[in-house]
C-alpha cells in the first residue's frame, strides 16, 4: 500500500461530519403541472466529507493540523480520509486492537490495514460499476443498512460506500450476506477482498481553504472539506 | 440512425428520473474514451462503433462539456467543440497535444448516449448520435489569475464540414486575382454596381 497523508479524524475531532454523495442532476424544467424531469449524468456521483469546526486545543495538534493544510497542496495531493464514525458503524464503541490510523497526518502504507471487529470477505466476483455485493459478515452488531465501508483497490487505492439495503444475512454471526450500495464500485472487486466496515476511509482531495485560526495565540478552530479523489498516480 | 433501444431502457426514461451516460470516442492512436461520469471508469460492450467489448470510458471529469449537435438540414455544415479538463488530462490527450496536432486532424469522433437502470448498472445498448471528424485541438486558458480555468478545446465538423476556400465564383477583381495574379480584366467590375460613388475624373 502506499504512502499517503492522513486527516487524522480521531486527532482533530471535528464537531461534525458531513458525508454524502453529490450527483449531477440536470433539471428539464417545470412543466405546466408543476412536475420536473431530473436526469443524473454523474453515473453515481462522488463523495464529498464536511468536517465541522476542530478545536485545535493542544499546540501539537495545532501544528499537525498547520502542516496538513500545507501538505494538501490547495487540492492537488490526495489525502486518505477516514471518517471515524464508529457510533454508526457495526462494532462497539472500543477498538479490540489498537489501530494508530487516524491519528497522525501520515501513513507510511507499511503496516496494512486489518479488520479488527468485523470481518466481511466477499465471496464472489463483482465487476467495475456494480452495486450489488455477496460476502460473509462477522460482526458485533447486525447491519441495517446505512453504513459506511471501504475496499481498497489495485489500482483506485480506498473507496468510500454507503450500504443503501441489506438484501439478506447482515446479521454478523459469519452469516453469508448480500447488500445494495452505493456509489457503484470504482474498480472489480475479486473473491476473498476484504470489506473495512471498522474503520472506513476514502481516497480524497482538499475542496477550498482548510487554513485555520488561532485566537489569543492558543486556541484554534478550523474547518476542511474534501471530495473523492481520482485515481492515485 | 435509430435509437437501438428496448423495452426496459424505454420505461426507464419514461419513468421521469433518468440516469443517462453521454460518451465520446475518439478514433485517434491510442483511443480516447471519455464519458460523463464522476470518478469511475465504465465498461461498454461492443457495437458496430465500439469494436472493443469491454472498453473503458473514462469519467473523472475529463469532459467539461459535450455540445449541442443538429442534423444538417439545406443549412452551413456545423462545426461543434468538445471541451475537456485542461488541469489533469489524461495521457492519450497529453501525448496527443504534446506531437503533432496532424495526429488528431481527421480522427472520428463519436457521440453516444445510453442509460442506467436504478442500480446503475447499463439497461440500453449505446445509441450513437452523431458522427464527426477531429479537426483541431488548443488550450484555452480564461478567468482571473486567481481562479484560473484551462481547458482543452477540440473542435470536430461534420461529414459535410471542409476547410478548403470558397470556390473562385464570382466575376469580381479579388476573385480574377487569384486566378492570375497581374490580370486586371475585372478591375473596374466594382464600379459597374449600383450606388458606387465614382470618382471623377477616373
Amino acid at each position: 500500500m502506499a504512502a499517503f497523508f492522513v486527516f487524522p479524524t480521531r486527532l482533530f475531532k471535528p464537531s461534525s461530519l458531513q458525508a454524502r454523495l453529490l450527483g449531477a442532476a440536470i433539471s428539464g424544467g417545470a412543466s405546466l403541472t408543476g412536475d420536473t424531469q431530473l436526469a443524473d449524468i454523474s453515473g453515481g456521483g462522488r463523495w464529498a466529507v464536511d468536517f465541522g469546526a476542530s478545536d485545535l486545543l493542544d499546540p501539537a495538534i495545532v501544528k499537525a493540523w498547520r502542516a496538513l493544510a500545507a501538505a494538501a497542496d490547495n487540492g492537488v495531493t490526495q489525502i486518505l480520509v477516514p471518517l471515524a464514525d464508529r457510533l454508526h458503524q457495526p462494532v462497539t464503541p472500543t477498538l479490540t486492537t489498537p489501530d494508530p490510523f487516524g491519528l497522525s497526518i501520515y501513513d507510511d502504507g507499511l503496516t496494512p490495514w486489518g479488520p479488527d471487529q468485523v470481518t466481511a470477505t466477499a465471496t464472489s466476483i463483482a465487476a467495475l460499476g456494480e452495486t450489488e455485493l455477496h460476502f460473509t459478515f462477522t460482526a458485533p452488531r447486525a447491519l441495517v443498512g446505512g453504513e459506511h465501508f471501504s475496499i481498497l483497490h489495485a489500482a483506485w487505492g480506498w473507496r468510500l460506500h454507503i450500504v443503501t439495503r441489506v438484501k439478506s444475512g447482515g446479521v454478523g454471526s459469519g452469516d453469508a450476506t448480500v447488500i445494495d450500495f452505493r456509489p457503484p464500485l470504482r474498480e472489480a472487486v475479486a473473491i476473498d477482498d476484504l470489506l473495512n466496515f471498522d474503520s472506513p476511509r476514502c481516497l480524497m482531495r482538499l475542496d477550498g481553504d482548510m487554513s485555520e485560526v488561532v485566537e489569543l495565540q492558543r486556541f484554534g478552530t478550523a474547518s476542511a472539506r474534501f471530495v473523492e479523489a481520482g485515481k492515485p498516480a | 440512425m435509430a435509437l437501438d433501444w428496448d423495452d426496459v431502457a424505454l420505461a426507464q426514461i419514461e419513468g421521469g428520473g433518468v440516469r443517462p451516460a453521454i460518451l465520446v470516442r475518439i478514433a485517434t492512436d491510442p483511443l480516447i474514451r471519455l464519458w460523463t461520469g464522476a470518478v469511475r471508469d465504465l465498461a461498454i460492450g461492443s457495437d458496430t462503433v465500439e469494436t472493443t467489448d469491454g472498453a473503458i470510458y473514462q469519467g473523472m471529469g475529463v469532459l467539461n462539456n459535450v455540445p449541442a449537435v443538429n442534423q444538417l438540414l439545406n443549412g452551413q455544415a456545423e462545426r461543434v467543440e468538445f471541451r475537456m479538463s485542461g488541469a489533469a488530462i489524461t495521457g492519450e490527450i497529453a501525448a496527443i497535444a504534446s506531437t503533432e496536432a496532424a495526429d488528431i486532424r481527421g480522427a472520428k469522433v463519436n457521440m453516444g448516449l445510453l442509460v442506467f437502470d436504478s442500480n446503475w448498472q447499463i439497461a440500453s445498448p449505446t445509441a450513437w448520435l452523431w458522427e464527426g471528424y477531429a479537426d483541431s485541438l488548443s488550450v484555452d486558458r480564461q478567468g482571473d489569475a486567481k481562479s484560473p480555468t484551462r481547458t482543452i478545446k477540440l473542435s470536430v465538423g461534420s461529414l459535410m464540414t471542409g476547410r478548403r476556400r470558397p470556390a473562385i465564383g464570382y466575376w469580381t477583381d479579388t476573385d480574377q486575382r487569384q486566378r492570375s495574379a497581374d490580370d486586371t480584366f475585372f478591375d473596374r467590375v466594382r464600379q459597374y454596381s449600383i450606388q458606387t460613388t465614382k470618382v471623377w475624373p477616373v
